[in-house]
Parts: C-alpha cells; sequence; structure tokens
C-alpha cells in the first residue's frame, strides 16, 4: 500500500493551501487570514510564527482535524473537504502534543495505522525495526504507551506517521521533548525523507533548527502570511540577516498567546 | 486557612465540581431534579411510617427501639457497601497522591483531610437518609425530648462502624492489587464480586422464602439477629434514644450506660479507622512511587483490515481503563439481572395463583404479571446502549489522531456500532430467554424475541449516533467522559419513560377490569411502536453523521 501511495503523487505540488481563513469566537478571532501557500516536491518547508500566530490551526486544516471553512486545502491534488479520504492516505502526521491511543503498546499502535494505511507485514518490520534503533525505543515498543514519556510518545507518533511512507511528513512542534540523540535523529529523517523526493511540512519556534534544516520557509504573524521564500533568497533579500533577526523584524511585535 | 482545611475544600471542590461546559440551567435543573427525587423518596417512606402510625404505637410500648436500630443499620449497610469503594477509591486507587506528593504539606495532614472528606460524606449520607425518618418516627412515638437531642448530636458518629468494616474488608483486596500490575482491575473485579454476591444473597432469600419451612425460616431469622449484635453499638444508641432501660437499670441509668457504650465503642472505631486507613494511604503512596521496570514480552505484527482494526481498537480502549470497563461491560448485566428477578417473581406469582385457583379463587393475574416483566425489561434496555452512548466522548483528545485517518466516520461508525452490538446482541437475547423460559408460552417468546432483541440494537446505534452528535471531549480523566454524560442518560431516559408508561397503561386496563385480549395486543403494540420510532431516529441521525464529524472541533 506504502508504494501505491508513492505512485499516486503524480503532481509536483504536495500541498496547496488557497485562501484559507478560520475564525474563532464567533468571528471575532482570526486565527487564519486569508493565508495561500504550496510546497513542491522534494522540500523541507519550515512553518514559522509565534505563540497564537495560526500554525497549528493551518495544520490541523490541513490534516481534516478542523473543517475549511473559507478557501481550500489540496494534498497531492486531492482536497482535504471534497476528498478527505484519498487526501488523508498521503500524508503522515506528528501532532503537538502526543495524544494518541495510549491503552495501546507501541507495536498495537503501529499495527492499528498499518491496518488502516494497508501497510503489509514485511512493511511494518522493516519500517519500524529502523526507526525503533534510530529512536532507542525497542525495550518499550511492547509496554502501554501510557507509561511513555512525553519523547517517548513523541517518538512512537513519528513512527506511526512513517509506517505508510507518505509522500508528505507533517509535523507540528517535533523537536519539542525530544533528547538531543533523538533530536538529531529526527532530523536526520527529515533529510532523508526530502532526498527520497518526498516532502517534509513542519511548524517550529526553533528558529535555529529552521535555518539550518528548511528549503524554503514561511513566516505568519496573526493569521496573515508576512513572508515565504527560499531561505537564500531571503537572506539575499534582508541583507544576509539571521532567521531569527528576519523572524523578529517580520512577525517579532504585538504577538500574544 | 490550615493546610488541612485546604486540602479538605480541594477534594470537595475536586469531587462535586460543576462542569463548565454544561450551562447553569442544566445544573439548576439537575440539582432540583434531585432534591425533587430525594423529597419525594422521604415523603413515600414518612407516609408509609404514618400509615403503620397505629401499629408503630402499639409497637412502641414495648418495642420501641426496634425501628430505630432497624434504621441505623439499614444505613450501616449502605455505608458498608460504598464505604468500601469510596475508601479504596479515596485512599489507594486515587490519582492525586503524587500530586500531594509534591506539595509542602505534611503527608499525615493529607491523609486526614482525606479520611475527614470520607467520613463528612457517609455521615451526610447517613443524615440524609436516616433524619427524616428517626424524626418522623419520634413524632409518631410521642418520644421524649431528649430522643431528638441525642438523634441530632449522636447521628455523625454513626458511619464509624461500617467504615471500620469497610476499611478491614478493603485491606486485603489492597493487598492483592499491590502485587498486580493492573490495580484498577483488582478493584474492577472486587466491585463485581461484592455486587453478584449481594445480588446471590437477594436470590437466594427470594427462593428460600418460597421453598423452607417456617422452622427454617426461623432459624434463619435467628441466625440473623446473632450476626446483627456485632452492631450492637447500634443497639445501645437506640435503646438510649428511645429511653427503654437495660442492664436492669433505672431508664436515666441505662440511657446513661448505653451512651457511653456508644460514644465510647465509636471512639475505639474511629481510633482503629484511622490505623486502617493510614495504612491504606502509605501502601498507595509506596506502590505510587514503584516503577515499572518489568521487561515487556516482545510481540509480533499481526495483520487484519481496517475494520477489525477499529473494532478491536474499541475493545482495546474501553477495556484497558477500568472505570470505562466497569461502565461498558457491567451495566450490560442489567438486564439479564432484571430477567432473572422477573423470571422468579413470575414462577412464584404463577404458584401462588394456581394455589388459590385450587382453592376457588381466580384471580388470572400470571398473565399481566408477565406482560409487565416484558414492559420493565423494555424500560432497562437502554443499558444495553451505555457503552455505545459514550463511545466518542471516551476519544476524548484523541479523536483528533482519528479524524487525521484516510478513513470515512461512516466506517468508523460502523465499526463502532458492531462493537457494541456483538455484546449487546448476545446479553438480550440471554435477557429474553431467561425471563421466557421461567413461564415459557411461544407466542409470548416470539414477540419478546422480536421486540427486545432489535430494541437493545437500536439503543446501541442510537447511543452512538446521539454521541456523535456533540460529544463530551474536554476531559482529563476518562471517567469525565461517562459522568454526568447526557448521552447515556437520555436514552435510559426514553427508554424508562416508555416502559412505564406502557407498564401504567397496562395497569390502569387490568385494574379497570380491561381483559388481557385487549390489554395485551396493546401493550405490544405501544411497545412495538416504540421500536419503530428509535429506527426513524436513528436513520434520520445517521444521515447527519457527516456533518456531526465534520463539526467535531479539538
Amino acid at each position: 500500500m506504502a508504494e501505491d501511495i508513492n505512485k499516486k503523487v503524480e503532481t509536483d505540488c504536495l500541498l496547496s493551501v488557497n485562501h484559507v481563513s478560520m475564525s474563532y469566537a464567533n468571528g471575532n478571532v482570526k486565527a487564519v487570514d486569508d493565508l495561500s501557500f504550496s510546497l513542491k516536491a522534494g522540500e523541507i518547508f519550515g512553518f514559522l510564527g509565534a505563540n497564537g500566530a495560526g500554525k497549528t490551526t493551518t495544520i490541523k486544516m490541513a490534516t481534516g482535524i478542523l473543517p475549511v471553512k473559507s478557501g481550500s486545502i489540496e494534498i497531492c491534488g486531492r482536497d482535504i473537504t471534497r476528498d478527505p479520504i484519498e487526501a488523508k492516505r498521503n500524508f503522515g502526521f506528528v501532532p503537538d502534543s502526543p495524544i494518541i491511543f495510549d491503552k495501546y503498546t507501541g507495536r498495537e499502535y503501529v499495527d492499528f495505522l498499518g491496518d488502516i494505511y494497508g501497510v503489509s507485514k514485511e512493511d511494518r518490520e522493516r519500517v519500524s525495526s529502523d526507526l525503533l534503533k534510530r529512536f532507542n525505543l525497542e525495550d518499550a515498543f511492547d509496554k502501554r504507551i501510557s507509561g511513555y514519556s512525553h519523547g517517548m510518545k513523541q517518538k512512537i507518533a513519528i513512527i506511526g506517521a512513517l509506517i505508510h511512507s507518505p509522500a508528505l511528513w507533517i509535523l507540528d512542534e517535533p523537536m519539542m521533548g525530544l533528547d538531543p540523540q533523538s533530536s538529531f535523529a529526527l532530523k536526520e529523517l527529515m533529510k532523508e525523507h526530502r532526498n527520497a523526493g518526498k516532502t517534509v511540512f513542519f511548524s517550529t519556534h526553533v528558529l535555529e533548527v529552521a535555518e539550518k534544516l528548511c528549503d524554503r520557509v514561511a513566516i505568519i504573524n496573526k493569521g496573515k502570511l508576512v513572508l515565504c521564500g527560499d531561505m537564500d533568497e531571503i537572506k539575499a533579500a534582508k541583507g544576509d540577516e539571521s532567521l531569527e533577526e528576519i523572524f523578529l523584524s517580520v512577525a517579532g511585535e504585538g504577538n500574544n498567546e | 486557612m490550615s493546610d488541612f482545611l485546604i486540602i479538605l475544600a480541594a477534594l470537595f471542590k475536586n469531587k462535586f465540581r460543576i462542569d463548565e461546559s454544561k450551562s447553569k440551567k442544566s445544573v439548576i435543573a439537575f440539582v432540583v431534579f434531585l432534591g425533587f427525587a430525594y423529597v419525594i423518596c422521604v415523603s413515600a417512606f414518612i407516609l408509609i411510617l404514618v400509615l403503620l402510625k397505629d401499629f408503630l404505637s402499639v409497637l412502641a410500648s414495648s418495642y420501641a427501639p426496634v425501628f430505630y436500630f432497624f434504621v441505623l443499620i439499614t444505613c450501616a449497610l449502605i455505608v458498608l457497601i460504598f464505604g468500601i469503594i469510596f475508601l479504596i477509591s479515596t485512599l489507594y486507587l486515587s490519582k492525586d497522591t503524587d500530586f500531594f506528593s509534591v506539595l509542602p504539606v505534611k503527608s499525615h495532614v493529607v491523609f486526614a483531610a482525606k479520611i475527614a472528606f470520607v467520613y463528612i460524606i457517609e455521615t451526610a449520607l447517613v443524615a440524609a437518609l436516616a433524619l427524616p425518618l428517626l424524626i418522623a418516627y419520634g413524632i409518631i412515638i410521642h418520644a421524649w425530648a431528649l430522643y431528638y437531642v441525642i438523634t441530632l448530636l449522636l447521628i455523625f458518629i454513626v458511619p464509624a462502624l461500617p467504615l471500620v468494616l469497610a476499611a478491614i474488608l478493603g485491606i486485603p483486596v489492597m493487598f492483592i492489587a499491590s502485587k498486580m500490575k493492573n490495580r484498577g482491575v483488582v478493584a474492577l473485579l472486587f466491585y463485581m464480586i461484592l455486587f453478584g454476591a449481594l445480588f446471590g444473597v437477594y436470590i437466594y432469600f427470594i427462593w428460600a422464602m418460597s421453598t423452607i419451612s417456617e422452622e427454617a425460616i426461623y432459624s434463619l431469622f435467628h441466625g440473623i439477629s446473632a450476626v446483627l449484635n456485632a452492631f450492637y453499638p447500634y443497639k445501645a444508641l437506640a435503646y438510649a434514644a428511645c429511653g427503654f432501660s437495660s442492664f436492669g437499670l433505672s431508664i436515666g441509668m441505662s440511657t446513661v450506660v448505653n451512651l457511653l457504650i456508644f460514644i465510647g465503642s465509636s471512639v475505639v472505631l474511629v481510633v482503629i479507622l484511622l490505623f486502617a486507613a493510614k495504612f491504606m494511604y502509605s501502601q498507595s503512596v509506596k506502590a505510587n512511587n514503584q516503577t515499572d521496570n518489568s521487561k515487556a514480552k516482545k510481540s509480533e505484527f499481526k495483520t487484519t483490515t481496517s475494520f477489525r482494526a477499529l473494532v478491536k481498537r474499541e475493545y482495546l480502549s474501553s477495556m484497558r481503563t477500568t472505570q470505562t470497563a466497569f461502565q461498558c461491560y457491567f451495566v450490560m448485566l442489567l438486564p439479564i439481572i432484571i430477567s432473572i428477578i422477573f423470571g422468579i417473581m413470575i414462577t412464584q406469582t404463577s404458584a401462588m395463583f394456581d394455589n388459590m385457583a385450587e382453592k376457588g379463587v381466580e384471580i388470572g393475574l400470571s398473565e399481566s404479571v408477565r406482560l409487565m416483566s416484558f414492559c420493565t425489561l423494555a424500560a432497562v434496555f437502554a443499558s444495553t446502549g451505555n457503552a455505545a452512548a459514550t463511545t466518542f466522548s471516551r476519544e476524548g483528545g484523541a479523536i483528533a489522531s482519528l479524524k487525521i485517518l484516510p478513513i470515512g466516520i461512516k466506517s468508523i461508525l460502523k465499526a463502532k456500532i458492531m462493537a457494541w452490538l456483538f455484546l449487546a446482541i448476545p446479553t438480550a437475547t440471554i435477557a429474553v430467554v431467561t425471563v421466557n423460559a421461567f413461564a415459557f408460552e411461544w407466542q409470548n417468546f416470539l414477540l419478546s424475541f422480536f421486540l427486545l432483541i432489535p430494541l437493545a440494537g437500536m439503543f446501541v446505534i442510537f447511543g452512538a449516533l446521539w454521541d456523535l452528535s456533540a460529544p463530551k471531549l474536554k476531559w482529563t480523566d476518562p471517567m469525565q467522559a461517562i459522568k454526568h454524560n447526557g448521552h447515556v442518560t437520555i436514552a435510559q431516559l426514553i427508554s424508562l419513560g416508555c416502559g412505564l408508561i406502557v407498564l401504567f397503561l397496562v395497569n390502569i386496563l387490568i385494574s379497570n377490569g380491561v381483559g388481557m385480549n385487549i390489554t395485551a395486543p396493546l401493550c405490544w403494540a405501544l411497545l412495538y411502536f416504540e421500536l419503530a420510532c428509535f429506527a426513524v431516529i436513528n436513520i434520520v441521525l445517521y444521515r447527519k453523521c457527516e456533518e456531526y464529524y465534520n463539526r467535531i472541533e479539538i
């Protein structure tokens, strides 16, 4: 099944966000305001913004957790609202707080996702054994997730998200709670995913990570896109400032949770 | 405020806090409903006392303390049964042990607040149950002034004895639990055994009353009164309150001696309770400090279809949390229990009426009792859909993980419904077969079979769909997804309401001399109409399921 998914990726645009808006509190609070950007195949795309800027809301809409009420979002050419099942087959998602099925053991969780995505037993063995080794989670794999630490839950969520080798890998604040070794392993995985011609879309607060890892970044502030482009181009345009300085100059003021 | 009072206040706030998602109106309505139900129940008991006024007045001249003692014993049994569960859950299985451990408060202060919390609630329960009855009884028997003073002042030490027994019974449970990985499962098993035993004793008494000889009944009651002597302090309190002399002393001296016996023994019991409870709490702290270093048994990947994976997930997630397992699985037994009780009732009334018919008295009510049993079963059948009625609420925040999967809501819904139908249908079948087996008749069997089993299915489907329409997802403890969840109560209220309306109608018709040839078809028609209504409601809800799912926001 994982192979099939890769074959389906005929489009160059893996994620397309078109004029998406989202309001809370009966329209009084605009979490996302006419947001548009797109992701190409074979890139790592960083989604940056202060707390409450609208990153998680955008990701939740892209993954189908929240409904897209205004605008549209396409994943591998499939509209998340009109064709949600096919759109969802093409991505793997790691949420910011890994609220996963904690009554399961790690293996049962991966097995469940394998069944849902139709991943063969051999592929489950292959993908999970590699990732378990990288994240040093082999001993805990057959224990209940409810007994895992935050970092361990994050790791099992990563393994679950990659079990069907998705074309698009979406991560919301993935470095939170990870130890340095696992953080390094995750960054390597992201690079490998990109090198395999697939796409990584992740939100983060850690600007140093984004600066080193991302091919392109988008910065949002109060739900609006304020900057989007190639990392090198942005730096050149802004006079070779660091990403931190650029971020502070475009999104540093007036941000509240 | 002292640490003790702060912790005590926190425990009360935590126990009785009002769900933020509930409107003020619904909270007021719930409180009014509770108050109304309490007043109705107490009024009913007081009315019985008033009706028995002459009998009680005669009894009072020589046996006044008997009723007083009976009320106290009943309260003690209630405290004993619920006290075991309450003590274990507050002192041993409590989830706040870690939280309190890190506060700059001495552990004995936390423990004292917890035991005070249990004691105050149990005292309030005893006072709410016993005081109205005892005061009404005092007025009826023209009790002396000291009766009211003693009753009002000493009611607060009545829970001491049953709580000590509860703590003593709870300690072995706690010991077994400490040896197990999942402490909650042991508690769940213990509760099931406790309720099973009580139900077994009840069934035994019903059977015994109809089968054994008068001599045997006399010796049985003799044995019970010997057991009740273990509650001697209550006897002493009853004697003191009612101003009865004992030990060959004058009334004044006897009252003083009996009061001393009650107060003295209660003080000793409270001390024992403190030691037992302290032991429980320290074991809880110890158990919480133990980390799980055990090596997990290596398992293997197992492939299956996405539908089966969803069904399996439903069972695993409900079973691996003790509280939800209790609510999902144990409540399903209710129709079976009711069917056994009614089965016995049918057998006994049939035997009684046959006996009367032999003596020339024609009553012909056995058919109506049978009909009522089907109405009652229909009324309680909503419990088969209890688990389904919280299936989406129990997901909590994890519903986000479900929403990102490439599975449509209809498939998820079908898997969830199927999972609970697999249990509800056999449960309903057992209940229907049981209630029919006691007095088998083809017509009733077929009518009840094709009514009650589909009705159980309808409740499962309705529960899941209704929960999907507005699931209660904001919780930190899985129990909050079930506790005070309107989705469970709405199905039960409708089911209970429909069953009781039909039952009421049957009673009116029979008492007005309407024959069974009219009453029975009308009763069945109404019950089948209820089934049809649920089928229509379910179709309407199912058509909206995608809309409901899409509007769930995390």
